[in-house]
């Protein structure tokens, strides 16, 4: 083999039934096609989980993966990307987590690392550059998610090891229960409850072998300058002090921020969620951030009285200030700091929650639910202590109504309920809308409709309707949206593949952008053929994008799940500056499907889209399923 | 040329600040011929465009437009969400 820079080369495979685990090569060309993270991601579930895989059952795998980029002095590389079949959805999950975890699984040696089967008895992994440790967890599992990694630093007798673990939720298999690590989530989809089904309450990493970099001087200098240059620059100056929680102001100003489950754009309380408000409180105690980072855009709080009384609160995302703030009609930033710690201690994803408790809030209000359902609790708009009562029931499993989101999400929950409830479960493919409301940003509707993950804010995430970034475009307008949610889908693969953050890199004074990736690819890796110039890396973008497509089509998706909820097709925004309109899903669907070169009626990737990514065996084998459209010409 | 001008997760460094009003605007007052882009007034109160969205009237603008006698800007910082 070739020397290789940058990656480790190889790959942890771990068989839980078995308790045994083996070291695989990855071949260079697959990091030439893929490069990294989610790319390895998407290769190897495609490769590996066939057709009617449950979910939960001995044959899903969870697949961890590094980039090119972990680990090396770029800031905030201690992420990892996770991937599997959902069990919230049924089809790829991916999902990234901050912290130092990504760091330390490639200083033990390895760049991915693969779960199979099932363990007998509740366990935790030790992983080092020797392989794996299967550990007993039985005084662990129960444990909250922070209380968990530290219980395993202590067994291990090693206080630098990184732990990544689920907490009772994933225990109990909710379904939107997601992976915690260092205060750090991987939260979508059920990645935690897929951990959870195989008996695994947590994974320790460590080593101290960091791969040489191809030209790891002029990489480690131009680092130095990135830091440097945004260290000193305004954005850091204006974004550092409240990270993501400080950024409720700019949906709200355009009415794009959902108010009551996505029916308004005006909330009275909102005046409280914002920066300004916040500082007044003056709750906030310190700083946190990541490892390796020198944003610091996390805070911790402490709220001093009142039914929130606690500490060492972890700040609030912007999408968790919207789940529990406005989509919820609650203007209680304290109650939002406690919802987001029982997330982060129950191991739930908070956008899920959220959504799950405003859809119930909603039906409780129609009568469709009662407060029977919800073990007393009343369950009314803009009720901090209901909302927080309910979202203890969904980690623990408590009540009827409560453990519907558990099981499946809104999807499910509205299934159980029914009546018209599906139109308002605010959903894409089972995944929870994030917190912009298509109907204003008709490209980011498109991205959630069309995503692989489903309702993902990230991975249409239009810069362009949001920001005027990096071109302004008419956010109402649904037409020659396709390309634009495209760029999108290729710009944040960058941070997926990379694996990087966009807080420290992505608005700064000096940036990870197209193509400042191929030349810090190339100084990291050497292979300079391969990651070449912006078209040739559009093709590896696009090449991921259909490998995720397709492993979706062979798990029984169809195009009739391109779609949102009925609630942004047919029903205007009640209020605010984006009222009166909806989302035009006709329109930016087929235009989405022309763009990428998918048929245009079953929204399958023709085979000559396929051929051009050299996706050959991929056309192949959906043809032999009868999944691949037949040419006609 | 009166406009207002609203700063939200954003702290301008300098610049012609008065008192803001009840919503966080502060009142602008240019001179009557004076054309000026949002550009140019942001820098007047220190704030590089790095990273900086603007709002103008309820819409994301382009920096290089000139303000206009009434108009409401709003500055934001971009961010994905998280």
């Amino acid at each position: 083999m070739d020397k290789i820079y940058g990656y480790t080369g190889k790959l942890l495979r771990v068989n839980l039934t078995e308790k045994k685990f083996r070291v695989e090569e990855i071949p260079v060309e697959t990091f030439k096609e893929f490069i990294g993270g989610r790319g390895l991601v998407a290769k190897y579930i495609y490769n590996e989980i066939k057709p009617k895989t449950d979910p939960l059952g001995e044959e899903n795998k969870i697949f961890f993966a590094t980039g090119p980029l972990t680990g090396t002095s770029m800031p905030s590389s201690g992420r990892f990307c996770v991937g599997s079949l959902s069990p919230l959805t049924g089809i790829y999950i991916r999902s990234i987590c901050g912290g130092a975890w990504g760091a330390f699984l490639k200083f033990a040696g390895y760049d991915m690392l693969i779960l199979e089967g099932i363990s007998q008895n509740w366990c935790y992994l030790s992983i080092t550059s020797n392989g794996v440790e299967f550990r007993r967890a039985d005084s662990i599992v129960g444990r909250l998610t922070e209380e968990a990694e530290k219980a395993i630093r202590d067994d291990l007798g090693n206080p630098k090891a990184k732990v990544c673990v689920i907490g009772p939720s994933g225990e109990k298999l909710v379904r939107i229960a997601g992976i915690q690590t260092d205060r750090r989530s991987a939260a979508r989809g059920g990645i935690g409850c897929v951990l959870g089904s195989k008996k695994v309450k947590g994974i320790a990493v460590f080593g101290q072998n960091r791969p040489k970099l191809y030209d790891e001087e002029r990489f480690n200098t131009l680092m130095k300058e990135h830091i440097r240059k945004n260290r000193e620059g305004h954005y850091y100056h204006h974004f550092h002090p409240l990270g993501t929680t400080g950024g409720v102001g700019l949906t709200y100003t355009l009415g794009v921020h959902p108010v009551k489950n996505f029916r308004k754009g005006v909330f009275e309380g909102i005046e409280n969620l914002l920066p300004e408000a916040i500082y007044n409180k003056k709750f906030k105690v310190r700083d946190s951030g990541c490892w390796n980072c020198y944003m610091r855009c996390g805070s911790v709080f402490e709220v001093p009285e009142g039914p929130f009384k606690g500490v060492d609160y972890e700040n609030p995302e912007y999408e968790t200030m919207w789940s529990f703030g406005a989509n919820c009609l609650n203007s209680d930033f304290s109650a939002i700091l406690a919802a987001n710690k029982i997330c982060d201690d129950f191991g739930l994803d908070t956008i899920s929650a959220g959504v799950g408790i405003a859809f119930l809030m909603e039906c409780f209000e129609k009568g469709y639910i009662t407060s029977e359902d919800l073990n007393g609790v009343e369950l009314k708009w803009g009720d901090p202590i209901a909302m927080v009562k309910v979202l203890r029931q969904i980690a623990n499993r408590e009540s009827r109504a409560a453990n519907w989101i558990a099981e499946g999400g809104v999807r499910y929950a509205s299934e159980m309920i029914g009546k018209d409830s599906s139109d308002f479960a605010m959903h894409a493919k089972g995944l929870e809308l994030a917190a912009y409301d298509p109907r204003g940003l008709q490209a980011h509707g498109l991205g959630y409709a069309t995503s692989n993950i489903g309702g993902s804010h990230q991975i249409g995430y239009s810069v362009q309707e949001l920001f005027g970034f990096p071109e302004r475009i008419d956010r109402f307008s649904p037409y020659d949206k396709g390309r634009h949610t495209i760029w999108s889908n290729r710009y944040i693969m960058i941070f997926d593949c990379a694996v990087a953050c966009g807080f420290p890199n992505a608005f700064t004074e000096s940036r990870l952008d197209f193509q400042t990736f191929i030349e810090w690819l190339q100084l990291a890796t050497g292979l300079k053929d391969a990651f070449k110039d912006p078209e040739g890396m559009n093709r590896i973008y696009d090449r991921i994008y259909n490998l995720e497509r397709a492993f979706n089509l062979r798990m029984g998706m169809t195009c009739q799940s391109d779609t949102l909820p009925a609630r942004v097709l047919k029903e205007p925004i009640e209020d605010g500056p984006s009222s009166g309109h909806l989302w035009h899903k006709e329109e930016l669907i087929k235009d989405y499907y022309q763009a990428r070169g998918w048929d245009l009626n079953t929204g399958v990737p023709l085979r000559s889209t396929l051929e051009a990514l050299d996706l050959s065996d991929v056309a192949d084998d959906l043809e032999r399923e009868g999944i691949l459209p037949k040419t006609i010409f | 040329m009166m406009f207002k001008i609203r700063f939200i997760g954003v702290t301008p460094k300098e610049g012609p600040l008065t008192s803001k009003d009840q919503e966080g605007y502060y009142s602008i007052d240019l001179s009557e011929n004076k054309r000026e882009t949002i550009e140019e007034i942001l820098l007047k109160f220190g704030i590089t465009l790095q990273g900086i969205s603007v709002v103008k009237n309820g819409d994301i603008t382009d920096l290089k437009r000139e303000v206009e006698d009434g108009d409401r800007l709003d500055v934001f910082l971009m961010h994905f969400g998280g």
